[in-house]
């Protein structure tokens, strides 16, 4: 009977210890997944102010038109992206409710910051408003540097996370009596952590609402750990 | 001690706002450089508390904006500095209200009223924890300014009988 106790305990600790070791795996995922798509918005926002600056350059576009389509394609991409990322990082950034800036409040700073407080757009002449439209379509190509330096830092720590991940399996496994039956069973169980905390994320943006960051990290977290968990309980 | 604009500051770019590089510029008081160098673009507002000066500075990026906050001594040393930014989100610089004393209210991300409160002294605050979301400092256990965010209250109109 104690020893049946004692078994379980032992089965029941070694399932925490294997849950929070699939949290590392759940952790570097979340930060290589949303590094990638921060990598990829700043590719695509430059692909895209380039290619209408081409076409007003060339006389297909004018730079009014181009001004208003740069504005629409950007907070297009910028909502592709925030799909592309994790429900962690999609949370965080609407947190800061992420309506995108007006065109007419666009020109208007742009004038008054290339003509002056007091200088009214609609007085420029049409060499002067398509600089102003062109500053604006440029614009739209640049993203936050400082934003960029920090996700490229944390694509760095990720691939980190990953590689300890990785390590702890390896160990595991090369520590097991049936190493086959060990491998199956930490892709089991980091897969779960993983799912689970995607899934949890979702949860808990559907519950809290999708801009609670605080919230829909910890349902990331509880559901990796969960499912991580139970995987290795039921194993 | 109520803080109180001054148009004696400007900023003289020195390296431009790209996707890669951080804008710096200079600070020039009454049109002359100083030699102080800044992160930052674009002044948004610069304020005099005593002998102390609090800067507002942006970075020139309209569709993914961040607002730098600096307090300068009368020698121009940076005591306490901050930056508010979020990935994929932008803010405008507006509505500065200095009515109380010690306290600047503006808004920034959508929203949101931030409200900066300068401080007598160097007081400890933990970091990471002690701001709210998107606020950033460099790491440090003083701080000569706290900042709060709070939502906009509900506006609304109810609708008519």
């Amino acid at each position: 009977m104690a020893t049946t106790q004692a078994s379980n305990d032992e089965a029941l600790f070694d399932s925490a210890i294997e849950s929070l070791e699939a949290q590392i795996a759940n952790v570097g995922t979340y930060l290589t997944v949303d590094s990638r798509a921060r990598a990829a918005y700043a590719r695509e926002i430059r692909r895209m102010s380039d290619r209408l600056r081409a076409d007003a350059l060339a006389g297909r576009l004018s730079w009014a038109d181009a001004a208003r389509e740069a504005q629409v394609a950007r907070n297009a991409i910028m909502e592709v992206i925030r799909a592309r990322g994790t429900p962690v990082g999609r949370a965080i950034a609407e947190y800061m409710k992420k309506d995108g800036i007006p065109l007419n409040h666009l020109v208007a700073s742009k004038t008054a910051k290339a003509h002056g407080s007091s200088a009214v757009f609609s007085r420029l002449t049409g060499t002067q408003q398509n600089a102003i439209y062109a500053s604006i379509v440029i614009s739209a190509g640049t993203s936050n540097a400082r934003v960029t330096h920090a996700m490229a830092t944390l694509s760095h720590v990720s691939r980190g996370v990953v590689f300890i991940a990785v390590a702890l399996s390896v160990y595991e496994i090369a520590t097991a009596r049936n190493k086959v039956a060990a491998a199956k069973k930490e892709l089991a169980v980091n897969g779960a952590g993983i799912a689970g905390g995607v899934a949890g994320g979702m949860l808990a943006g559907l519950a809290c609402g999708p801009a609670a960051p605080v919230c829909v990290t910890v349902g990331a977290f509880v559901g990796g750990a969960l499912a991580a968990f139970g995987t290795s309980y039921a194993w | 001690m109520n803080l109180t604009p001054s148009d004696h500051y400007a900023l003289r770019t020195i390296t431009p706002t790209t996707s890669e590089q951080v804008p710096s510029s200079e600070l020039m008081i009454s049109g002359k450089p100083t030699g102080k160098v800044l992160n930052g673009a674009v002044l948004e507002a610069a304020l005099a508390w005593g002998d102390l000066l609090l800067l507002f500075m942006t970075d020139e990026v309209p569709y993914e904006e961040g607002l730098r906050i600096v307090l300068l001594d009368r020698n121009l040393n940076t005591l306490d500095s901050a930056l508010i930014v979020a990935m994929y989100s932008t803010g405008v610089f507006s509505d500065l209200d200095l009515s109380e004393a010690d306290t600047v209210r503006f808004r920034f991300f959508g929203g949101l009223v931030y409200t900066l409160t300068l401080l007598p002294k160097a007081s400890f605050a933990l970091p990471f924890f002690s701001d709210p979301s998107a606020v950033w400092r460099p790491f440090k256990r003083t701080r000569r300014f706290r900042i709060d965010a709070n939502p906009l209250p509900e506006t609304g109109t109810p609708p008519p009988p």
